[in-house]
């Protein structure tokens, strides 16, 4: 998670995007609460939560125990693999598809999303480029294994 | 320096319409069949801007991009400071009929995209004896309206967002994932351009004022071809919607498009040029049996 979160505060886009905006946001996996000793970093694969707190667009991860001063984003871990695919399919493959076609349920602060759609449409790209980075490696390991 | 001047031109023309004086920009290009091709709601004609230049077309067409009025480089009315913008169907149809009139086409082949696509039909509808054939890209009869809540088309017009940003950043979900960057980005300019309120106004159209389901679809295609195109990747148009109308008018013709999304003109020309052909063949031969009898 420290290397996406590195990332993140060094993609020039996303800061010059996010330079007057804080918030916090959370991405969960709607069947949170059965494994929360899961692993957090991979949120299509497990069911977690993971919360990013934005200052003025740097980006930390977030205390998921302490009230949300912000908005999160639910899908269920279909909906995140399938946003997360190589080529996503129709419905699935942007973050504005995926809330008005009922596959992700915004709580919260919608105006904090709205009024920052690219930022969060771009951290939500990064963190996809960061699990598809993720799933290749694993397809790697696995390939590995099987020799 | 490797400069290239397209043969598009663009010009100005000024109308009275009721009480309200236009001044209405359009670009144009080729000659033969007029093609008269109507943007989505927010953006401009620059969303044709491969189409107007490409010679295969414009060898056999008359290519013609207007912006409608408040958009792209149209004058809003006089007077835009006091009021709200919002389109309806009527204003919509009496200011195609009134541009039509002004550049005096003659039964021109209408194509339009989303709200264009839909207005294609109420053209269709109610003026068959003015056009030559219909394309609607992305036709639904309805945008969900009653699913919509209209609040939600207020983060348009909030003073505390950058309605442009706001606009760009929706519509870039209605882009297929497989659309070069290049055009991706270029037609979110054009959605991250538009005057304020004009995105919203336009949507009072397309979800409300121009709903289509109450209507029969009474076109005689044998005078009036209709040719829907869809892609696959648009959920606030989807390709159902249009196979629909298609099965509801005899004789309509329907392909969905793989790999394009909401705006298939402006978004990936080069693959929507690929199912326009076809049509636009068609629709040719369509013509030099009309002319021969």
């Amino acid at each position: 998670m420290d290397k996406l979160i590195e990332q993140l505060n060094s993609d020039n886009i996303l800061q010059r995007l996010g330079a007057h905006y804080t918030t916090q946001i959370q991405f969960i996996s709607a069947t949170d609460g059965s494994d929360a000793e899961s692993d957090i970093e991979d949120i299509a694969e497990s069911t977690s939560t993971v919360q990013f707190d934005i200052n003025k667009g740097k980006v930390s991860i977030g205390d998921i125990d302490l009230p949300l001063d912000g908005f999160s984003l639910t899908g269920s871990k279909d909906t995140w693999q399938k946003y997360c695919a190589e080529i996503p399919p129709p419905e699935f493959h942007e973050l504005t598809a995926l809330f008005y076609m009922g596959h992700l349920t915004l709580n919260g602060d919608m105006h904090a999303m709205q009024s920052n759609l690219f930022y969060v449409r771009r951290l939500l790209e990064l963190w996809r480029a960061d699990q598809r980075g993720r799933d290749d490696q694993r397809q790697t390991q696995l390939k590995e294994r099987g020799k | 320096m490797n400069a290239v001047i397209d043969d598009v031109i663009g010009r100005y023309v000024n109308l009275k319409l009721n009480d309200e004086s236009l001044r209405i920009y359009f670009e144009e290009s080729g000659s033969g069949i007029p093609l008269l091709c109507l943007h989505t709601a927010g953006a401009d004609g620059r969303q044709y801007r491969e189409i107007v230049r490409n010679k295969s077309i414009t060898s056999r067409f008359r290519v013609i991009t207007p912006d409608m009025p408040w958009h792209g480089k149209s004058s809003p009315p006089t007077g835009w400071q006091d009021q709200e913008y919002q389109l309806t169907t009527d204003k919509y149809l009496e200011y195609i009929l009134a541009f039509m009139d002004a550049l005096n086409l003659d039964q021109p082949l209408v194509m339009g995209c989303s709200i264009g696509g839909r207005v294609v039909l109420h053209l269709a509808l109610q003026h068959q004896d003015k056009i030559g054939g219909i394309i609607g890209l992305q036709s639904g009869l309805d945008a969900g309206a009653d699913d919509y809540d209209p609040g939600n088309f207020d983060y348009f017009n909030r003073h505390d967002t950058h309605a442009g940003y706001s606009a760009a950043a929706s519509m870039a979900a209605l882009i297929a994932p497989q659309s070069p960057d290049d055009h991706r980005w270029e037609t979110l300019w054009h959605y991250a351009s538009g005057g304020p309120g004009v995105f919203k106004g336009d949507l009072h159209y397309y979800a409300y004022d121009g709903d289509l389901r109450n209507q029969t679809l009474t076109i005689d295609t044998k005078k009036c071809p209709v040719y829907l195109l869809s892609g696959e990747y648009d959920w606030s148009a989807p390709p159902s919607g249009a196979e629909g109308i298609a099965q509801m008018i005899p004789g309509a013709y329907f392909k969905k498009m793989l790999g394009m999304g909401h705006f298939p003109m402006s978004e990936n020309p080069d693959d929507f040029l690929s199912y326009l052909a076809p049509v636009l063949d068609d629709y040719c031969k369509h013509t030099d049996t009309r002319q021969s009898r």
